[in-house]
């Protein structure tokens, strides 16, 4: 008895009954199937259509019952060497251990080793010296035979350069380099003004913890530019969407929303992206955004100073409102007056946003980093109300949906070039949701120490 | 670092300043830090102490005794209880501290119009135990005080804590901004509010809260006050729970402390 398979491109054959009979078994005693098992090996022996053959060899190859992928891992190295060499890579990646063990006998083909050697590493050096997650038998005997086929070095050099393309980010190597960036000491942060400084409307309100100890990290010394941004969409373009937040929807465009203004130069910060975007471009160099603790700590020094360059406010060394307006900026310019500026300002007839990253040389900070106030207010990688790391679980909903959803809130630091002096400052902090694409928002990364180091 | 690190911390000083209420307004809740001294708080405690004895003794009028936690008893047979209503009516010493405070300002100042404090009908002040785990009250599902349409309402619930409220000990949790946006998430995420002994917590009667169960061995005990600018009932109104919850289950069919 046979059954007609009708698979698009095939010809019209029969699946024996025999096969199917061991295709549908799932459950029931060993000694029935058994029974079955060796209906569907001794059928596989009578098979003379290599396709068919090869077919009906997968359904034992694929079967739930670890028995019968290891009979017909056997069977299929003797009847199809073809199909064999292509099962042992699948084989070799089986999550029972004994049918993985079976299969290392038989590891010697190339998409062989390469399952091999991809189960381990990208690397022969990790490969040999046995470090990488060796904790049972099987594990050794798969160590063993990577290293006797590794000892084929011609094999071994075509086999590690043709192994598959990494399926995300995680398995490319980091682009993490400190060029461009500074080093920041772990030490000790007082949140928010210090109390011997005069408050002012913009400073944020005491918080529940006001101390907190940060530990050593590095940031970019200037908030990330178009261009290094337009890179990083230039190259999703290319490789596709490997370093996405995984709670971003599918295929997210990454494009700046300012991206066709002329107005935003190529060394000025990225603007017009979401939190998304950022956590997107620094995960794609090896980065990650600051704390918002991080972000203090770098801006502020060792003495919590109000602004980077010191207790005083410069208008002179700072993009805020009255640089890209004729507005008068002193520092007492009030909320009711900025709110009343902001009013009668329209961003289309004016002639500059943002301005050119590092183009006040005395807004650096006490560890060096440039911008830290004006120009663009910076994500962080902290929720706003409370201070906790973000983790936004909000895949299925809409955008619009957000609105009012708290812990969709991302703090955001430093002022930008809409800021009053108020909120030029190194304490002045704002929430704004994941999802905002703002011409007055962009970004810096950071690496921890261990990062680095690694 | 598990608990809340910036949630902003006021200072009461007599009066709600605009931007205290802003916050309010924006987020549902607020809290003020060190409104009560550690005399206060024994004040509190003392009167606490001696209104549960006096309830349990009999001596207080069976309409003024809670109807809504049922008494915990301890190996000997002997009763605690977690609630005691019209706490301040009984409590003279409370209630002149609560006004002498200032506390009556923050009704008006938070919902910038006049109000009026639950005294002598609707359980009037309510005092609350959680006592340590196995105790018959630990933890309350999500809910709401008092939907908005309630004729009471709107109202400001303000928790006076008697004892630090942890993460540990099932601290309020609140969802920031559900008063004002309909719930959108199945599983709405909660901030824990921590807070020490003389701290004060308001709240919105309609924001989605629960406090979860108690993990230790601790007891915590909070005076709630509670100031209305909706209708004011005659005395001797009762107290009713269920609209909020109703309303709350429309959403959450998961208990508290299991999400």
């Amino acid at each position: 008895m046979t059954t007609p398979m009708t698979s698009p491109g095939l010809p019209h054959v029969e699946v024996p009954v025999e096969v199917l009979r061991m295709a549908y078994w799932t459950e029931g005693p060993a000694a029935e199937r058994d029974a079955l098992l060796g209906d569907y090996l001794s059928c596989l022996e009578r098979l003379t259509d290599p396709q068919l053959l090869d077919e009906c060899l997968v359904v034992g190859l694929l079967h739930d019952a670890p028995e019968v992928r290891r009979q017909a891992q056997t069977a299929a190295a003797r009847l199809s060497p073809e199909l064999s060499a292509e099962a042992t890579g699948w084989t070799l990646g089986d999550p029972d251990e004994t049918v993985r063990a079976a299969a290392l006998a038989s590891a010697v083909g190339a998409p062989a080793l390469r399952a091999l050697l991809a189960s381990f590493c990208r690397s022969a050096e990790l490969v040999t010296s046995g470090v990488e997650g060796c904790v049972t038998v099987t594990d050794a005997h798969a160590l063993a035979a990577a290293r006797k086929l590794l000892a084929d070095t011609e094999l071994a050099d075509e086999v590690m350069a043709d192994l598959p393309v990494p399926l995300s980010a995680d398995r490319m190597p980091s682009r993490l380099s400190v060029t461009g960036m500074r080093h920041v000491p772990a030490g000790r942060l007082l949140r928010g003004p210090r109390p011997d400084q005069r408050p002012d409307w913009g400073d944020p309100t005491r918080p529940a913890a006001a101390e907190t100890f940060v530990e050593g990290f590095y940031l970019d010394v200037h908030p990330v530019t178009n261009d290094d941004y337009d890179a990083f969409v230039a190259d999703v373009g290319d490789h596709g969407h490997l370093w996405c937040h995984p709670d971003e929807p599918r295929d997210a465009n990454h494009t700046r929303s300012t991206a066709d203004d002329p107005r935003c130069a190529g060394d000025h910060p990225a603007t017009g992206i979401t939190w998304y975007d950022a956590v997107a471009y620094a995960a794609w160099c090896g980065k990650r955004l600051p704390t918002e603790d991080e972000w203090e700590r770098a801006a502020r020094g060792d003495d919590h100073r109000r602004y980077p360059w010191g207790e005083d406010f410069r208008a002179d060394q700072v993009r805020g409102l009255p640089a890209v307006t004729s507005v008068n900026g002193g520092a007492d310019m009030d909320r009711q007056e900025w709110l009343r500026q902001l009013e009668d300002l329209r961003i289309d007839a004016l002639r500059a946003l943002t301005g050119p990253v590092g183009h006040y040389p005395e807004n650096e900070s006490p560890f060096g980093m440039r911008d830290m106030c004006g120009n663009v207010w910076e994500w962080t990688s902290t929720r706003f109300l409370d201070g906790m790391p973000l983790e936004p679980r909000f895949g299925t909903m809409e955008p619009g949906d957000l609105w009012g959803e708290w812990s969709a809130e991302v703090t955001v630091r430093g002022g930008a070039w809409s800021s009053p002096p108020a909120l030029l400052t190194t304490v002045s902090r704002a929430g704004k949701l994941l999802v905002t694409r703002s011409p007055e928002i962009g970004f810096r990364c950071a690496a921890s120490e261990t990062e680095v180091a690694d | 670092m598990n608990d809340p690190q910036r949630v902003p911390c006021f200072r009461f000083s007599g009066s709600v300043t605009q931007e205290q209420r802003a916050f309010y307004e924006h987020h549902g809740f607020l809290v003020y830090r060190g409104v009560f001294d550690a005399d206060d708080v024994q004040v509190i405690k003392a009167d606490a102490e001696r209104l549960e004895a006096d309830t349990l003794a009999g001596n207080i009028p069976a309409e003024h005794r809670d109807k809504v936690l049922v008494p915990s008893y301890d190996k000997h047979g002997q009763a605690s209880l977690h609630r005691l209503p019209y706490f301040t009516m009984h409590c003279p010493s409370t209630r002149e501290l609560v006004e002498k405070r200032g506390l009556d300002a923050l009704g008006p100042g938070l919902l910038g119009r006049p109000t009026w404090r639950f005294e002598d009908s609707i359980d009037g002040a309510v005092w609350q135990m959680k006592r340590r785990k196995h105790s018959s009250y630990s933890a309350l599902d999500w809910h709401l005080d008092f939907p908005h349409d309630h004729p009471v309402a709107p109202l400001v619930n303000v928790g006076i804590y008697l004892d630090a409220a942890t993460t540990q000990n099932g601290c309020l949790v609140v969802v920031p901004g559900s008063h004002r946006f309909p719930a959108r998430r199945l599983e709405p995420l909660g901030l824990p509010v921590v807070v020490d002994a003389g701290d004060v917590i308001c709240h919105a009667n309609n924001i989605f809260h629960h406090s979860g169960p108690v993990l230790d061995e601790t007891s915590r005990a909070t005076l709630y006050l509670y100031y209305a600018a909706g209708q004011k009932p005659a005395a001797g109104t009762t107290y009713s729970h269920q609209a909020g919850e109703d309303f709350a289950d429309l959403f959450m069919e998961t208990e508290a402390g299991v999400r």
